[in-house]
């Protein structure tokens, strides 16, 4: 049952922190894509070797984190990834801060790399990724009040709101999916409990519905045995198949066929007739013919050896499928046999015949009949 | 007149251990009883039967368990396993671990009493099912590391088999093949032979495979 959950678990794809990773490798493309398209800008208006370096640096960056994060995925929310976004969120704030107030082209980077210590997780992460800019933005900015937390109040207001609004949001979704994952392993657990009950029933129901209802057929039929021999042997052949039916069996090849046909034939007849099939073949126009000859060497065995059991016995061996019906009864002659009489030489030796198979025919007065069948697959 | 042939029956259905009893004529006699592993190898240790009648499943551990205990001690003892579910691999495990023959429950008496004294006299007990277990057991040609002399049939061992299955008895095996009942009853002996000591694993994978027949 914990196989269940654990399959459950697995089946839900991809997890909350594979998609936390890939939020943070798109967010950091996308911040990496905005700081270098604003410093291209500033380049463009005024060139200086600073925005140059610091463009350049985030280029390099950004295709370095994306190579890195394919890699190896935990290198998205490492310490090192996070310190070197905020180095190169850094510098741009250093170098936009020595030109004019249009210069600025740090644009998203610093924010995004306060969201990607949030997802790290560790408060300490991006306390420190927090505090970090807002010295750095303080400590570069003008100064018209002498105050540095007075005059960069709105940056680091910011920045700290930020911070706390990812690592709220972060942790809600690793809750939540926490809570998931048990609810959903509970729910493995039921199912798992339920499976076993439902096949419990089954089980009970199968014995009431079938090996009940024979017994009581049984009782009420002591008196005669025949009846009670075939209703056993019906029951006992049903739940054979049931305990130990062979999965393997093709439900359509020859083995299965003959065997059906033996249960319809001992149905009928009240007849035992024990099968042993050797290999298994497909059922082609010549083996289903001869499984058509076979059923009527069983039926003959049936009707003109009453009480003894038949036994047939097949093997497909090869390539070369034969089957033998053997009864115990009086036995006959063919030649005895008025030719009018059809029956066994249509359908059994034309049968085989007529697709290229042989019959033979073995019976002794008194010790029994036997046909041998034998076809090419 | 001979000495009646000891049996013992170990099983754990009372009803049918009370039915062999029932039906077994007067020169087999039914010397123990027994229906669970344990109990089984200390009886047959202490009463040393000639024959035991040994269900194939028994409640703490199985009929093999029982021959694989007893054999080394008391070599003597032929064992007849009987089961119900003709399930190859608890067939062929039994046999294997060293019972004289196999047949099924639904047996006739005077068939089963047949088989008693068959396996007492040292003859093995191949039912047509069990022939058709063996042969298709053999039948794989195997690849590679084999010992013909133990991993396959001879074509006469083949033909004896086939005959089994067919419901032919030794006897009429024996005439439909133009040979003696002891020699039908010697190629049976080898084939169980081969049976037991092969340790092809064609044939424990082929009893791991057919688990449902």
């Amino acid at each position: 049952m914990r196989n269940l959950a654990a399959m459950v678990q697995a089946a839900r794809l991809p997890s909350l922190e594979a998609t936390l990773r890939r939020v943070a490798v798109g967010s950091r493309s996308v911040g990496v894509a905005w700081l270098v398209l604003l410093g291209l800008v500033v380049l463009a208006r005024n060139p200086g070797a600073g925005v140059a370096w610091v463009v350049m640096s985030a280029l390099l960056w950004g295709v370095v984190a994306t190579i890195l994060a394919r890699m190896k995925p935990a290198f998205v929310t490492s310490a090192a990834a996070i310190g070197i976004d905020l180095a190169v969120s850094s510098a741009a704030i250093i170098v936009s801060n020595l030109g004019s107030d249009q210069d600025r082209f740090a644009g998203g980077l610093p924010l995004v790399s306060v969201a990607i210590a949030a997802i790290r997780g560790r408060r300490a992460a991006w306390a420190a990724a927090t505090v970090l800019l807002a010295v750095v933005i303080g400590s570069v900015s003008g100064n018209p009040t002498g105050n540095i937390i007075v005059d960069n109040l709105s940056q680091i207001i910011f920045y700290t709101a930020g911070a706390f609004i990812f690592g709220w949001a972060v942790s809600v979704l690793r809750r939540f999916d926490q809570e998931r994952a048990a609810a959903e392993s509970a729910l493995g657990e039921a199912e798992a409990r339920r499976a076993r009950a439902e096949e419990r029933a089954e089980i009970s129901r199968h014995i009431h519905d079938s090996v009940l209802q024979t017994l009581a057929l049984i009782q009420r039929q002591s008196d005669k045995p025949d009846e009670v021999v075939t209703l056993a042997r019906g029951q006992e052949r049903e739940l054979r198949d049931w305990l130990f039916g062979d999965e393997s069996r093709q439900p359509g090849d020859f083995a299965e066929v003959l065997r059906v046909q033996a249960a319809e034939i001992e149905d009928r007849y009240r007849t035992v007739i024990d099968v042993v099939v050797v290999g298994d073949a497909p059922l082609t126009e010549p083996v289903r013919a001869m499984t058509a000859a076979a059923r009527e060497a069983m039926v003959n065995a049936a009707v003109h050896a009453p009480g003894s059991p038949v036994a047939v016995f097949a093997e497909v061996v090869d390539g070369r499928c034969r089957v033998f019906v053997r009864d115990r009864g009086p036995g006959f002659d063919l030649d005895a046999v008025a030719p009018d009489r059809g029956g066994v030489r249509d359908s059994i030796i034309g049968r085989m015949e007529g697709v290229g198979g042989t019959a033979e025919l073995r019976s002794t007065p008194a010790r029994g009949t036997e046909w041998q069948l034998e076809v090419r697959t | 007149m001979n000495e009646p042939i000891e049996v013992m029956v170990v099983d754990d259905h009372d009803l049918f251990r009370a039915g062999v009893k029932a039906g077994l004529p007067e020169d087999i006699k039914v010397v123990g009883e027994a229906s669970d592993t344990e109990s089984a190898i200390t009886l047959i240790l202490e009463r040393s039967p000639d024959v035991v009648l040994l269900d194939v499943h028994l409640p703490g551990g199985g009929g093999g368990q029982v021959v694989k205990a007893v054999k080394p001690k008391l070599p003597g003892v032929a064992f007849l396993a009987l089961s119900a579910s003709d399930a190859a691999t608890d067939v062929v495990s039994v046999v294997r671990a060293g019972a004289r023959g196999y047949v099924t429950k639904t047996i006739a008496a005077d068939e089963l009493a047949d088989a008693v004294r068959r396996v007492a006299a040292g003859d093995v007990v191949f039912s047509p099912r069990l022939a058709g277990f063996v042969l298709d057991a053999f039948s794989s040609i195997p690849v590679g590391d084999i010992d013909p002399e133990l991993d396959l049939l001879t074509d006469r061992e083949r033909e004896v088999l086939q005959l089994i299955a067919r419901g032919y008895t030794y006897r009429e095996a024996g005439e439909d093949l133009f040979i003696s009942v002891k020699t039908v009853e010697s190629h049976v002996s080898s084939v169980l032979r081969k049976l037991q000591l092969s340790n092809r694993n064609e044939l424990t994978r082929w009893a791991a495979e057919r688990r449902l027949i």
